[in-house]
């Protein structure tokens, strides 16, 4: 194991794996600064630009892109109280206070510096339990398989927020959509109807570009958004108490979001007002929150990058993605013919340490970036969407069409962009559907593979105590995340 | 515009789900594998049927909620908060700019057809100055190009 961290250490240091890395962090600041539009969005749009590149670059890169949106998105909701993505909402709530008061460059100073704890502590944590935790994946065959991600399909359940009922009809529908083209255990094609093209099925890149891309430029073309920033930004570190007050508050969300990060669902917003709320509990004096708090902003910024770093855990030890930005990163590792788990430290050991290092060297990036650049940050935020807009659109078209090389791939993401654009109208959520469609087809050749062993019957769950316990953890899972989604107020539960 | 809205995405999603069940239905009739208690067909009627039954109930909750809200509307008392349409018209202009865009791809290549897209986008999505407008298509397509074709070697019509 030490061997493979060091070794994925001398070739993230390589400068072209330092350039990917690079140019991850700052694409990824960038759009967590630009508000409406998020890192999924993004994420989906650059798939076939990062399937073009070596799969270990391309995977830097597009990790890269993540965590940097993860550290920017707090900048907007700093300075201009619009949060950058959906997980910054809550930074809002004493950051844009303490910019009024004067203090932005401290807000900006404490986020960074949370961020950058948090998703060195989740690197850490990622460097010693992800290989040990895909060795243990090797006991797994298809009814372990079948029950860990019926474990990971429960993060419907949270994804669908408000309206359980349509987060199901949203997943199944994706599970449906998945199984178009041919079947993958006989060849037997499925929803073709005589059209050769539909032989193909879905391109998963173009789906996910339609629903997040197309979709989200609708809607923000359709909301307006435009702000610009125009503040003072004061100071840069905070000082003496201050900065001891902001550094403990970021190692208690940094705790609080690397435990919860683990569990399938726990998107980061969710997993920031928690942390929030429980560093208000904790406080000696709650009142101040929400009045330009520096624990407020420390601990919501920790969480959520704590967030971001735990979910790689088990999107690297068994291939499963906890939220749909880990979805579209497993659409990569799809994409490259690799499977995250085991067979990716056995077989491309290399590749798979050069990732985590990467994150080391990405998170002092993310430092260097964010701190002394804030104001360039500030001024971008100020980019209007009458460029922004169209750009996002043609990006989305040269993805589409690069992967196969054709015109349906760009006509189906065009239609799923208006599915997108109508589910976020009528307030449908997008994240099941993309569970629905990336695990789909996992489910389907397990569950089947699962029932031709056994003869069609359920009796696997006696014999299989690693699959019993799995959905054990499900229903578990279940109960707590409906209770915890039910305590969190409304504004803080999008996906 | 409510009961409106609610129809179609019902209506759209029992749609879907009939051509769910009608494949999975002659998948089961036609496809036999042999051993294979769950085969291509059986697992289309079962996710199939999932989500009918989740769109039944959702649209029984739907109905039940209008009829509630109408009724406390007659009765003078505040409805609930109003659901939004499934497409707004200001949606429908920079829909027919991108979907033009895409129909003209192949028939004009990439360039032709990416600058014309930048310069009624922009439009579309509300700048006002034709001469920004011609300017920032220029600069738009050819960046894209040098980006995508040049240096990432993207293959393109």
């Amino acid at each position: 194991m030490g061997f493979g961290l060091i070794d994925g250490f001398i070739l993230a240091l390589s400068p072209t794996t330092l350039l990917w890395a690079f140019t991850g962090c700052l694409l990824g600041t960038v759009v967590g600064v630009l508000p409406g539009l998020g890192p999924a969005a993004t994420l989906a749009m650059l798939l076939p630009v990062a399937s073009n590149l070596d799969p270990t670059n391309g995977m830097i890169a597009f990790c890269a892109i993540y965590y940097g949106a993860m550290y920017g998105g707090s900048t907007t909701s700093i300075l201009v109280n619009v949060p950058g993505e959906a997980s910054s909402l809550v930074t809002c709530l004493d950051g844009y206070p303490m910019t009024k008061q004067g203090r932005a460059g401290e807000a900006l100073a404490i986020s960074a510096i949370g961020s950058f704890i948090a998703g060195t502590c989740g690197v850490l944590m990622l460097s010693a339990v992800a290989y040990p935790l895909a060795n243990f994946s090797l006991r797994f065959g298809p009814p372990e398989y079948l029950c860990l991600v019926t474990f990971s399909l429960s993060a419907m359940i949270t994804f669908s927020g408000r309206n359980l009922v349509k987060g199901l009809i949203a997943g199944t529908g994706g599970m449906l959509i998945a199984t178009a083209g041919l079947d993958p255990m006989t060849g037997i094609d499925r929803f073709v109807f005589g059209i050769p093209v539909f032989m193909r099925g879905f391109d998963i890149i173009a789906v996910c570009m339609g629903l997040f891309g197309v979709g989200e430029v609708l809607v923000s073309g359709q909301q307006g958004i435009k702000s610009v920033y125009q503040g003072t930004l004061g100071h840069f570190i905070p000082r003496g108490v201050e900065l001891k007050k902001g550094l403990l508050a970021s190692f208690r969300g940094t705790g609080i979001g690397l435990a919860l990060g683990l569990l399938p669902g726990m998107i980061s917003s969710v997993v920031s007002f928690i942390t929030y709320d429980v560093e208000k509990r904790v406080s000696k004096y709650p009142w101040l929150f929400g009045k330009g708090c520096i624990e407020g902003v420390a601990a919501a910024e920790a969480s959520n990058n704590a967030v971001a770093a735990a979910g790689f855990v088990p999107m690297m030890s068994f291939g499963i993605p906890t939220t749909p930005v880990f979805a579209i990163v497993l659409a990569l590792f799809m994409v490259h013919g690799l499977q995250p788990g085991p067979r990716l430290f056995m077989e491309h050991a290399d590749m798979a340490w050069t990732i985590i290092a990467s994150f080391y060297i990405g998170n002092i990036i993310l430092l260097i970036l964010n701190l002394p650049l804030v104001g360039l940050w500030a001024r971008l935020a100020s980019i209007p969407y009458v460029y922004l807009g169209p750009f996002i659109l043609a990006v989305t078209v040269v993805g589409a069409y690069s992967v196969r090389s054709t015109i349906f791939d760009v006509w189906t993401m065009m239609l799923f962009g208006l599915v997108g654009y109508a589910m976020k109208n009528r307030d449908w959520p997008l994240a099941p559907m993309i569970l629905g469609i990336i695990l789909g087809p996992m489910f389907e050749v397990n569950l089947r593979q699962t029932l031709q062993m056994y003869d069609g019957t359920l009796t696997f769950l006696f014999a299989r105590p690693i699959a019993l316990s799995f959905l054990g953890l499900t229903a578990v899972m279940v109960i707590i995340s409906r209770k915890l989604y039910k305590s969190t107020p409304d504004e803080f539960k999008e996906a | 515009m409510a009961i409106r809205a609610l129809w179609i995405e019902c209506c759209l999603l029992l749609g879907l789900s009939a051509i769910g069940l009608f494949e999975g239905v002659r998948l089961i009739g036609k496809v036999q594998v042999k051993g294979e208690p769950v085969g291509p067909g059986w697992y289309v009627v079962f996710v199939t049927s999932a989500m009918c039954v989740c769109v039944l109930i959702y649209s029984v909750k739907g109905l039940m909620k209008l009829m509630r809200e109408r009724s406390q509307q007659t009765h003078g008392k505040p409805g609930e908060e109003k659901n939004p349409s499934l497409f707004s018209w200001g949606a429908i202009l920079p829909v027919a700019v991108f979907a033009t865009y895409i129909f003209l791809l192949p028939i004009l290549g990439y360039v032709g057809s990416t600058a014309f897209f930048f310069l009624l986008a922009l439009r579309t999505f509300g700048e006002k100055s034709w001469v920004r407008c011609i300017l920032i298509s220029i600069v738009f397509t050819a960046g894209f190009y040098a980006g995508f074709v040049r240096v990432a070697e993207v293959v393109l019509p």
